[in-house]
């Protein structure tokens, strides 16, 4: 996806022109930020509120005002072509909750492996079945022997061997793309073999050990309120770029979750002894 | 030697403007007489309140904690209080949680799945009680912000 360019500064006091005022309300109402309002090149209030709004997730002081190739103009036009190149700076708190991005502004081309799916691809990971709400490791023999526990940068995980070293690769870029983030990232856990939340049949993607669960200064991003902490919008294009599916688009909004996509759990199954 | 005195006045006036003690350091402290107990670190030690069970003088079971400031309620904690000390539950952080075992008032962090899930459990178990108790007291406003959070706790973990 070929970047975006702003001519001239947008915001408060700036020049305004009708084509970049365009362009950035468009990225804020694909960064999540619907009270833009239209994208009609016109700048008023609620284009500021939502440039205030944004910015207010990674600068202490924000001055409301995106200059090209700022800071600002680079975590909003550079995050969602899976091409982020500059950290946050003075970032206030990562954990800090903004609206979900918006269906098609994230996962471009990526589509989320279900159940079927990684059954038909993997095989059951209990093969006698008994799965619960807690969870346990595989029985399967093929399944157990391409897992690995390894440090993948930031925190060590349990998971099917290709998925673990994707991980490491996607952690790299964070680490270099994102650092602050890196610095403050944790996980709630990557391989569980157990029963999706009040299903007697579905089993949780974390069964296979090609998804995780990410926590930001060790707090969960809440399930199922369409909010996603601030420094998952960050490092959500970097785990795309890498084929990685972001739980922020299902329909209830899982925004903590990443998992392997169908065409990359192919090449991971392609990799398995 | 003369011991320094201090004026009653010059005393209290102290006393108000000390910083807050870190409630992980003052075991106990919090909440009535009839059931004491600690909050989570890095909490202040007033306006606190358990909504859930007591024995023997400590608050003990599954119940929801809050600090309040200005009336309005600022720090939560869904789970289980064991002898009074936070033992297994999610603290609401930034609308997210910071769930799992608790040890000196925090959660511990060593990735383990399991124990979150318990702590999940714990904690939507906690709102779903509160949530009943506001339901039998008539105040259904609050038991639908309870019940909504039992649900959105059980479900965090798949």
């Amino acid at each position: 996806m070929a970047q975006p360019a702003l001519a001239a500064p947008v915001g408060r006091g700036a020049a305004n022109r009708s084509a970049d005022v365009a362009l950035v309300q468009g990225l804020l109402q694909a960064r999540g930020f619907p009270g833009v309002g239209k994208v009609d090149g016109l700048y008023g209030k609620d284009t500021q509120a939502a440039i205030d709004a944004f910015q207010a997730g990674f600068l202490r002081q924000p001055d409301g005002v995106i200059d090209p190739g700022g800071t600002t103009w680079r975590n909003l036009a550079a995050s969602f072509d899976g091409r982020a190149t500059a950290p946050p700076v003075d970032n206030t708190s990562l954990t800090r909750p903004v609206p979900r991005p918006k269906a098609g502004t994230i996962n471009a081309g990526l589509v989320s492996a279900g159940n079927d799916f990684m059954q038909a691809r993997l095989g059951a990971p209990l093969l006698n079945g008994g799965y619960t709400s807690l969870c346990q490791m595989p029985t399967n023999p093929r399944l157990r022997k391409n897992l690995v526990t390894d440090s993948v940068g930031p925190f060590r995980v349990t998971g099917l061997v290709p998925a673990v070293v994707s991980l490491k690769a996607v952690m790299a870029d964070i680490g270099k793309d994102q650092p602050a983030v890196y610095a403050a990232l944790g996980t709630a856990g990557m391989l569980c073999c157990r029963l999706v939340r009040g299903s007697a049949t579905g089993i949780s993607n974390h069964s296979w050990g090609t998804a995780i669960d990410l926590t930001i200064d060790g707090v969960l991003d809440a399930y199922g309120d369409d909010t996603v902490q601030v420094g998952l919008t960050l490092v959500a294009p970097i785990f795309n770029r890498h084929g990685w599916f972001w739980g922020a688009a299902f329909r209830k909004e899982d925004g903590m979750h990443f998992e392997g996509s169908k065409a990359l759990v192919d090449t991971w199954v392609a990799a398995l002894l | 030697m003369r011991a320094a005195r201090v004026s009653p006045l010059l005393l209290l006036l102290l006393l108000a403007t000390a910083p807050a003690a870190d409630a992980a350091d003052a075991a106990l402290t919090a909440g009535p007489a009839a059931c004491r107990f600690a909050a989570p670190a890095g909490w202040p030690l007033s306006n606190l309140h358990w909504t859930g069970g007591c024995d023997a003088g400590t608050a003990q079971g599954l119940g929801v904690l809050r600090g309040m400031e200005s009336g309005r309620v600022t720090r939560v904690f869904y789970g289980r209080l064991e002898a009074g000390l936070p033992a297994l539950g999610a603290l609401e952080v930034d609308k997210g949680y910071a769930a799992g075992r608790f040890e000196h008032g925090k959660p511990v962090v060593d990735g383990d799945r399991n124990a979150l899930i318990l702590a999940f459990d714990a904690a939507s178990a906690a709102a779903r009680q509160a949530a009943d108790a506001f339901a039998a007291a008539g105040n259904a406003g609050s038991a639908r912000f309870y019940r909504a959070k039992a649900w959105q706790l059980a479900q965090q973990l798949d």
